[in-house]
């Protein structure tokens, strides 16, 4: 497949006038893989690698322009690797892949194995991640952990420690604005001591509950993102690791954390559920809860997606033995007549960027992304021409093996699903996946009355398809 | 009242079903060697370690050391004409030319470069081994546009320490140089012309043999009238190698030595023949499958290794999509290209003290997914009025498994009786198994497992 498509990339190439030599028959270039929407032509580029290392979180910028992995070193010696599995293998580290030059960069690395990635969250409309680093480090009677947030600049690929941040003793909740550059951190910095505290309006509706507790059969719940109760700071963090303000108070309500409509305020948020009324409070800087009505931010109605993700499993079986594995494939919602493209046959985690011009996934233990090009009105002409006349030309090979094999077969073509038979009459036997096989309802060729003008099989193209006859022409034809 | 008592029963069921559900997540025994890939041959186990990414570059050529314990890679850059088309008049320069030549070593199995340049008309075009020695030759060429010439060279590598140094004397040739070693001993001859003179254009040109040993030295240096239709041979022993004319109509094919003067002196000489390959304990097999998705269809290949005897456990997947696949020649390591990237994954044969612990974890797995199977199954009959499965549909169990892994290897066989209520002796009745070394884990209606060794 890989080296046919080269062909056509390599016409596509001449007619686009680009110079550069063809890839010929080197082996490792990746299949050229393409999506036709109904509105453009997107092409699969090769892989970039990410890092093969033991992938923990995988997350995209919100505008797509930056994927930050987080991974641990992988197992080095045999010894380690027949060890049982620790939890944890090895140190951590935070990659930053960019989309606009298509390069990894390792911004961060832990100094020793204890250390690694918890949690990532992205800032909008900035280029700077927060990333919660936990150590778990061994004691006598156990494990004990600690925390601390770094702030990464994808830009820059610089790393600091948030100020006040660097060493928490329990995992801190980092919660973004949908659309300003902040996000709520919040966080207990001493052992937890749960308590019930009532601050509902009544002053019974709402309690605070220890973590694993059963939430108490009351009428409000909490809304947008739940936290668990015990933290006590509430910071506002910029980006670039700034801290804009700090509240340290009494551990949090049983509330939900909801952001205002224009995404530069939180508040606590619970709704009666019977009723449906909202009620919201903001946390003041003295600690206090005061009752606000504020409107609260609802996500937009998500645009049609223009290109998506399936993940597709398969069964490898061989004698005794069957692994479960996945196709992944980008596909255009809407079926044109190529509307799917497939990333790998073997992935895993595929996820596509939030500006669908990229893909990762990781394949046999590495991780990827594909970089998702869309081609101008003129390429996509080009390219178009391209895959014509390929088609064209393969359908015609296709045409002239059935009539090679028929010769060899008294006069009979292959039955419906017999196209295996061709195999020996083909040089590249990967065209006959495109190959649609129409064999005629008499197979003997002879009876044809008029094989110039009696279909065989056809191969879809851009806005037609290329159709071979039982005489062994072929020709394009439009569709109506 | 009945009612209520069935129900009863049945919650009492889910709680004893969660409880032992709970305990097989943690069950911590089954054994470090059973996570990582592994295939059983009559003789021994081996278990497929962790690839090692190579390059992503593409690979133009790649040879094993023969006694397999060096990989050799040449690899280029990716010409970057597909990003050209995308991105038109924007090209990632970052992403052309180049070469470089990688090492694998088997023992660290770690990768070193050992040679790379930046001029992309680079090609690596052959790579020789030296028997019985850590070196090995490789020819490459570079061409310059305007005036087009081609130029040839021969570097010699040593892989234990990565040193290399250019073949003295031949490092500006205009023709390709092949090498050919002997097929025994660390030896090796080249084979090159020389550019035809500026006074004889027509003539028939020189071939020169070079003979040469280990670490890039020249043994011997000799030349011949150049004749087409010759090639070089081994003797038997591989110490000697002869020029092998082929038969043409004028005259029969006959082997020679070249004389002191240049001339072939034809000899009587028992030629080297391959030996008969004895049957490998494990060979590759890759195995084309097609990925369809509406109009649009891809072979790809999933890479297997098999033990040529069926045992319990005949075949491993190495991955789910692979190219250009090769055993190393000791037979402990395999290269694949997946997805664009050259990777190597060593194989590690057990001891007998491992293979026992394999076992044991095999079967300690075989009994514990066979559990959760036959678990699946009795949750599923709960919840369609008592009736496990017809044959043919347990995948229909699935949404009542954790991971699909542990449904891959249960053999259901549906009683005849689907009804569980119906069934006389729950606890006799078979419902499936599971094969497990050299025995099988064998799940009952009642939702109990035993292992019954083979007979």
């Amino acid at each position: 497949m890989g080296r046919k498509l080269n062909q056509v990339a390599a016409r596509g190439l001449t007619l686009l006038a680009l110079t550069g030599c063809l890839v010929g028959s080197s082996q490792a270039v990746p299949s050229f893989e393409w999506v036709q929407t109904p509105k453009h032509m997107y092409m699969l580029l090769p892989p970039t690698l990410i890092t093969d290392g033991v992938v923990r979180t995988v997350q995209w910028s919100p505008n797509g322009a930056y994927l930050l992995v987080t991974a641990s070193a992988s197992a080095t010696t045999v010894e380690q690797l027949l060890q049982p599995r620790l939890p944890w293998t090895g140190a951590g580290m935070v990659l930053v892949y960019e989309h606009a030059g298509q390069h990894v960069r390792k911004v961060w690395q832990a100094n020793d194995p204890s250390q690694f990635v918890a949690n990532v969250t992205w800032l909008s409309k900035s280029n700077t991640a927060y990333v919660t680093v936990q150590q778990h480090t061994p004691t006598n009677s156990g494990f004990t952990d600690a925390y601390g947030v770094l702030a990464i600049d994808a830009a820059s690929g610089r790393f600091a420690w948030v100020p006040g941040m660097e060493h928490l003793p329990q995992a801190p909740t980092i919660l973004p604005s949908p659309t300003q550059a902040l996000a709520l951190a919040l966080f207990d910095d001493s052992p937890p001591a749960p308590e019930i505290i009532s601050v509902g309006p009544t002053g019974t509706d709402v309690a605070a509950v220890a973590v694993g507790q059963v939430i108490p059969d009351n009428l409000l719940r909490p809304m947008g993102a739940w936290i668990f109760p015990g933290a006590d700071n509430f910071w506002l963090l910029g980006s670039g690791g700034r801290v804009n303000h700090r509240i340290h108070t009494g551990p949090a309500p049983l509330a939900g954390i909801e952001w205002g409509a224009d995404g530069s305020k939180w508040y606590f948020a619970t709704q009666n559920r019977k009723t449906k009324g909202e009620f919201i409070q903001q946390l003041e800087d003295d600690g206090r809860l005061t009752t606000v009505t504020a409107p609260l931010y609802e996500d937009p109605p998500a645009p049609n997606p223009e290109l998506l993700i399936q993940t597709k499993p398969m069964t490898a079986k061989q004698r005794k033995v069957k692994r479960g594995f996945n196709n992944v494939w980008l596909s255009s919602p809407e079926e044109t007549w190529h509307s799917d493209a497939l990333v790998t046959p073997n992935g895993l985690l595929a996820e596509l960027s939030p500006s669908e011009r990229a893909v990762f996934y990781i394949e046999g233990g590495v991780a990827k992304v594909r970089a998702i090009e869309m081609l101008t009105e003129e390429q996509k002409q080009n390219m178009d021409k391209a895959l014509r006349a390929e088609a064209l030309s393969d359908v015609k090979q296709a045409g002239l093996a059935l009539l090679m094999y028929s010769n060899d077969m008294d006069d009979m073509f292959p039955g419906a699903g017999g196209l295996d038979a061709l195999y020996p009459y083909l040089k590249d036997a990967s065209l006959l996946d495109e190959f649609n096989y129409t064999p005629p309802t008499d197979l003997t060729t002879t009876h044809i009355e008029n094989p110039a003008s009696t279909q065989i099989g056809y191969i879809d193209g851009p806005g037609g398809r290329a159709v071979v006859y039982s005489d062994g022409h072929a020709k394009w034809i439009r569709n109506p | 009242m009945k009612n209520g008592l069935i129900s009863h029963g049945r919650r009492a069921w889910n709680w004893r079903i969660c409880a032992i559900i709970a305990a097989c997540l943690f069950v911590g025994g089954v054994g470090a060697a059973s996570r990582l890939p592994w295939v059983l041959t009559p003789k021994h186990a081996y278990v497929v370690l962790p690839a090692t990414t190579i390059t992503e570059d593409d690979v133009q050529a790649v040879q094993w050391s023969p006694d397999g314990a060096y990989l050799l890679l040449a690899a280029a850059k990716p010409d970057a004409q597909i990003e050209d088309i995308a991105v038109g008049v924007n090209p990632t320069p970052a992403r052309r030319g180049g070469a470089s030549l990688l090492v694998w070593d088997r023992r660290t199995r770690h990768v070193r470069k050992v040679w790379s340049t930046d001029d992309p008309s680079v090609r690596v075009r052959q790579i020789s081994w030296l028997h019985g020695s850590t070196c090995a030759y490789i020819v490459l060429n570079s061409t310059t546009e305007d005036p087009y010439r081609e130029v040839f060279g021969l570097l010699a590598l040593d892989a234990t320490d990565g040193k290399f140094s250019w073949l003295p004397g031949m490092e500006q040739l205009t023709e390709a140089p092949s090498v050919v070693p002997s097929p025994l001993k660390p030896v090796a001859v080249t084979v090159f012309l020389n550019p035809p003179s500026a006074t004889d254009p027509a003539g028939s040109g020189v071939a020169n043999y070079w003979t040469l040993g280990p670490g890039g030295q020249v043994v011997r240096r000799q030349r011949t009238e150049l004749d087409w239709t010759s090639r070089v041979e081994w003797d038997s022993e591989g110490s000697n190698w002869y020029v092998h004319v082929l038969k043409t109509k004028s005259k029969p094919a006959f082997t020679a030595g070249i004389a002191e003067n240049g001339s072939l002196s034809p000899i009587t000489v028992a030629l080297y023949a391959e030996p008969t390959v004895p049957n490998p304990e494990l060979l590759l097999h890759e195995k084309a499958l097609v990925a369809t998705q509406r109009k649009v269809k891809r072979t790809f290949h999933n890479l297997w290794l098999s033990s040529p005897e069926v045992t319990f456990h005949p075949d491993v997947l190495l991955t789910g999509d692979s190219r250009e696949s090769q055993l190393s020649p000791s037979g402990d390591a395999v290269y694949y290209v997946e997805g664009g990237i050259a990777k190597v994954r060593p194989l590690l044969r057990l001891t007998d003290d491992q293979k026992r612990d394999l076992f044991a974890a095999a079967k300690k797995e075989a009994i514990n997914n066979a559990k959760q199977c036959a678990l699946g199954l009795l949750m599923y009959s709960g919840d369609a009025d008592d009736l496990l499965p017809p044959g043919g549909s347990f995948g229909d169990v699935d949404p009542y498994i954790k991971s699909d892994d542990v449904m891959a290897d249960f053999m259901y066989t549906p009683p005849s009786e689907l009804n569980l209520t119906k069934i006389g002796n729950p606890a006799t009745t078979p419902i499936g198994y599971i094969n497990g070394p050299d025995g099988q884990a064998m799940a009952y209606a009642d939702g109990h497992v035993v292992w019954i060794p083979n007979p």
